[in-house]
């Protein structure tokens, strides 16, 4: 019987319920050690000194560990090498990490970390981005601040505007987001004889995270083994930053010859991990009076943050979803990566395209509005179907299901054009689409790898380079494993990720472990049933294409072995049931000077509707129904891409409402705790209507696309159109608090 | 925790005499303490002395008009009181909203008080029903009205060898509300909050007290808008007013929270929803 498709249960469900699973911070080793950080308390500075010699004569302190003892590069690798693992003369933002200090207990290494004296020349910082940008005299990065600029040329946008019959300009900004993953960062690094490092942890790039330590601990990829443990959620928090985190526990471990642990806490990992990117838009769209977009022009403007970390490619993805999903023939988009005297700023859920979208679908609702024209019918027209062309160039050739996501919502919701509703409520769209997988920002890397071993006794396991992070990619792969090989799924296990199991996977990112790793498997189950239908074959005595797998069978018309008789005569045989799969995705493009290109291999797309419900007097946002619809090419586990659907749609709202992360005015982050940074809990949780569309994508396993992310990029964008189209009141600044709201309903 | 030891009387007078002593910290619910304890308290930490065991001061006592509680009552306590829902109405309404059930169930009237935060939501309600603390040291008791216990954010007069013992007040069979407005809908700190107290006698409005919550280093009375109510028939005109005036009263400052403008606003709207009866939005 078929898996795939099913709505099978989440094996690790029950357990995570019930408090159980094996994290990072769990486990014990015979003569563990403790690291912790000593962190700028300064914006941007001079390190003068660190007096090394009186914190080593501390009680339980066992080492501490500066620049100078890295063997290796002090750098973590990631696109540009400009982050250091551990600061040298210059610190760039509060809570950059100076030191390494172990003692046999985590209280006391953190106690000194926390109270260690430092000599830091302060220096002026800056904060703000279009300061930073070009600056005269403060240089954090290069000559201008920028460590990327990006941009897409088409058609011929200033011409193209004197033809338009409204044209709209604005500026929108959006804030960080903390990624609030439930398991804050966490490693322990294990050294061997041999001179080996295992590095075990919380993390979603277990490659990345053995290029740093190999890197900074100058020893061959063959001898740092990765392992990830089970990651209590990440988000994107955990894709370059553990890479820096398990440096700093190596380092020691391989000085001191002991296992070292280092464990952040909440507010450590608040202020000096990655975040959402801050970001300045300034959007100018023009219509004709018949509701065709005809030109668009952007100018976006990202907060990296002291260190380039991922800006560049976080950039990448926002340019290249700038205008939305939309036609259109004339466009200008300028985007750059700014550098700060803030923490460096990362990969979080949708990388770079939720700030841009809620510029682009802001406007459109606008557009619409000012055209006295609905907002689904202003959509309708210029959204992208096959055939069509992105900004970027690229001819869609299949699997575009966004205007079946946009019936899919308005079927179900029941939706009218200038339908009756009670006073302050309102209805908002905001349809989007996701370009899956690394695309050309990180081509280099679009590879992966699996091994499935079928054992003797007809239980298989199997190995991947992608990592589990609470989306269910275990049971997914699983359903497509025992599919392939035709086992009961109860008979496929995955064994923990392991740079030791398999070659350099990539990362698990940008919606990409579905589609990457189950086509690496399925190269490696055909491998191994090509075994054994050979075997089966003379078995049944018949032709290898007259054979069928079916429900733990083998048969041959009315003719039937169990399987297992199969993979037993296999084993008696001394044939080989284990094999490698590979997968590489098609080729994308991108010019850096005209902005075109197939950029990503496909789409994923999105229509979400928000209905909420505004208090006049307090600009209160109660948030009634969301309904939400994607085309995911093929939902291999349904209750499980519904579940990304909630879980996206609620940290969405988050983004769309409350939270709002700030900094004070010499770059601190002011509220790193979770009573002081707001995020939904389960009470604000409003009814979430999930829809799967499903247009299949030949070249995924089974017509599946990733699409993990795209659940929270529209949601801040649906919810501001529904804030207008309640009370009037348009924002442009995420979060929408009743406090702005509330202006807004006062200045009208 | 497990790993300090604590000091667990199961007399108040074992309690006091414990507390005379040197750098130790009563604790009730934790729910304020525990979060902040190693910061605070990092460098020394305090041997924390557990309330739980003292029995007597779990209680909620009636005698004729006059209810006291005992500072270990639980807000969900409270909430379940069915005595307490008709005799001090904005009390339970205030300990309904206030933190989750896992907080609610731990977090203690004491505690709430003797915290002294401006946003603690159990405050304006004692404010509005004029109660009594009664404070006890190994030196004897005494009492005082809950308006003269606070002296700032997180500031009171409370001694650091004394507990509050008891917070009694007079049954009120009038009407009351307590309303706020906070950024989520559970698990929030009030960004603004108002209690009342008051009687109707034939349509006019009469002995009526105003609290306000997180508008001020204290919670506050708002006296002019109360002597302005008094005697009044509650009709549009007169709730304008009387919003107008309350924001006169509130002194709100801008910070993580919320901005003074909106705070100072919303003093008014709750005053006026609370007196129309509107009941707290979800």
């Amino acid at each position: 019987m078929s898996v795939v498709g099913k709505r099978v249960q989440r094996p690790e469900s029950i357990t995570r319920v019930k408090g159980g699973g094996l994290f990072a911070d769990d486990s014990k080793y015979h003569g563990m050690l403790h690291a912790a950080v000593i962190r700028s308390p300064v914006a941007r500075g001079i390190i003068q000194c660190i007096n090394t010699e009186s914190i080593i004569k501390k009680k339980g302190i066992e080492g501490v560990f500066t620049c100078k003892d890295i063997p290796g590069k002090n750098v973590i690798p990631v696109v540009i090498d400009d982050q250091p693992l551990l600061a040298e003369r210059y610190v760039n933002y509060v809570g950059e990490p100076i030191a390494v200090v172990v003692a046999k207990d985590r209280e006391t290494a953190r106690t000194v970390a926390k109270n260690a004296k430092l000599k830091i020349k302060e220096l002026p910082a800056i904060l703000d981005i279009l300061e930073a940008r070009n600056h005269p005299d403060i240089h954090i990065f290069g000559d201008d601040n920028i460590f990327k600029h990006l941009k897409i040329r088409r058609g011929n946008p200033s011409s193209a505007f004197k033809k338009c019959d409204i044209i709209l300009e604005n500026i929108y900004r959006t804030p960080y987001q903390e990624h609030a993953y439930i398991e804050p960062h966490s490693v322990t690094a294990i050294p061997y004889p041999d001179g080996t490092i295992e590095v075990r942890g919380c993390m979603q790039c277990p490659f990345y995270v053995r290029e740093a330590v190999t890197k900074s601990l100058n020893l061959p990829e063959s001898k740092v083994r990765v392992i990830q443990s089970a990651t209590g959620g990440a988000f994107g928090g955990k894709e370059d930053v553990p890479s820096l985190i398990a440096c700093q526990a190596a380092l020691p471990a391989m000085k001191l010859g002991k296992p070292v642990k280092l464990t952040y806490d909440r507010t450590e990992d608040m202020i000096a991990m990655s975040k959402r990117h801050p970001s300045w838009t300034y959007y100018k769209s023009g219509v004709t009076r018949d509701g065709i977009l005809r030109a668009v022009e952007v100018e976006y403007i990202i907060d990296g943050g002291a260190y380039s970390t991922l800006s560049a490619v976080v950039l990448f993805r926002g340019t290249v979803h700038a205008v939305g999903p939309y036609r259109c023939p004339n466009v200008k988009v300028d985007s750059y990566a700014v550098a700060t005297n803030k923490v460096p700023c990362g990969a979080f859920r949708g990388f770079g395209s939720p700030q841009v979208l809620f510029a682009a679908e802001s406007q459109m609702d606008e557009l619409a509005n000012r055209l006295d024209m609905d907002p689904v019918e202003i959509r309708r027209r210029n959204l992208l179907r096959v055939g069509d062309e992105t900004i970027t160039g690229q001819k869609l050739k299949n699997s575009v299901g966004l205007e079946k996501s946009l019936d899919k919502v308005i079927q179900v919701s029941g939706w009218t054009p200038g339908g009756c509703k009670q006073d302050g409520v309102g209805y908002g769209f905001s349809t989007i689409f996701y370009g899956v997988g690394l695309g050309a920002g990180g081509k280099h890397m679009a590879r992966t790898g699996a091994r499935v071993i079928v054992h003797a006794d007809g239980s298989v396991s199997f190995s991947v380079g992608t990592t589990e992070l609470g989306q269910g990619m275990i049971t997914v792969l699983s359903q497509i494993v025992a599919d392939e090989i035709g086992v009961p799924l109860e008979c496929v296990d995955m064994i923990p990720t392991d740079t030791s199991r398999v070659p350099d996977s990539g990362p698990t990112v940008a919606s990409r472990a579905t589609t990457m790793s189950g086509n690496a498997l399925k190269d490696a189950c055909t491998k191994i049933r090509n075994t054994l239908r050979s075997e089966a074959s003379e078995m049944l005595g018949c032709s290898l294409d007259e054979i069928d797998f079916d429900n733990g069978l083998v048969s041959n018309k009315g003719d039937s072995i169990p399987l297992i008789e199969v993979i037993k005569s296999c084993s008696f045989k001394r044939l080989s049931l284990s094999a490698e799969g590979w997968h590489t995705s098609p080729p994308t493009t991108f010019d850096d000077k005209t902005g075109t290109g197939d950029v990503y291999v496909t789409y994923a797309w999105a229509t979400n509707l928000a209905k909420v419900k505004v208090d006049r007097e307090t600009g209160e946002i109660n948030i009634l129904k969301i309904w939400s619809a994607h085309d995911v090419g093929k939902a291999i586990n349904p209750t499980l891409a519904e579940g990304q659907i909630e879980g996206g749609v609620l940290q969405g709202l988050g983004y769309a409402v409350m939270e709002d992360m700030k900094s004070d005015s010499r770059g601190a982050i002011i509220n790193p705790e979770f009573s002081t940074y707001i995020i939904p809990t389960a009470q604000d949780q409003p009814e979430i209507v999930p829809l799967i569309v499903e247009e299949p994508y030949p070249d995924g396993p089974f017509g599946a696309k990733g699409f993990g992310e795209q659940p929270l990029m529209g949601i801040a964008p649906a919810v501001a159109n529904a804030v207008f189209d309640a009370v009037r009141v348009r924002i442009r600044e995420l979060p929408v608090t009743p406090e702005k709201v509330w202006q807004g309903l006062r200045n009208k | 925790m497990t790993k300090y030891k604590t000091i667990n009387p199961t007399t108040l007078d074992e309690a006091l005499e414990t507390l005379n002593g040197c750098n130790v910290m009563p604790i009730a619910g934790g729910t304020d303490l525990l979060v902040k304890f190693y910061e605070v308290y990092g460098k020394s930490l305090p041997k924390l002395v557990v309330l739980d065991g003292l029995i007597p001061l779990h209680e909620i006592k009636t005698e004729n008009d006059r209810i006291s509680l005992g500072p270990l009552v639980t807000f969900s306590e409270i909430e379940n009181s069915p005595e307490l829902r008709k005799a001090a109405p904005q009390l339970v309404q205030a300990a309904s909203v206030a933190g989750s059930v896992q907080i609610r169930n731990r977090a203690t009237i004491g505690g709430n008080i003797a915290n002294g935060s401006p946003s603690g939501d159990l405050i304006p309600p004692l404010y509005v029903l004029n109660a009594e603390l009664e404070l006890s040291s190994v030196n004897g008791r005494r009492s005082i009205p809950i308006d003269k216990f606070f002296k700032g954010p997180g500031i009171t007069v409370l001694e650091k060898n004394e507990l509050i013992t008891s917070i009694s007040f007079d049954k009120t069979f009038e009407n009351g509300f307590f309303l706020r407005l906070a950024t989520r809908k559970a698990l929030a700190i009030s960004k603004v909050s108002v209690a009342a107290n008051y009687s109707m006698q034939n349509g006019t409005i009469t002995n009526v007290r105003i609290a306000l919550g997180a508008v001020a280093p204290t919670v506050i009375r708002a006296p002019r808008t109360e002597e302005y109510l008094s005697g009044k028939e509650l009709n549009d005109n007169v709730l304008s007013t009387a919003a107008k005036l309350i924001k006169e009263e509130a002194k709100p400052i801008s910070d993580i929270r919320s901005i003074a403008d909106y705070r100072r606003e919303m003093v008014g709207v709750l005053l006026k929803r609370g007196l129309n009866g509107i009941p707290q939005s979800e």
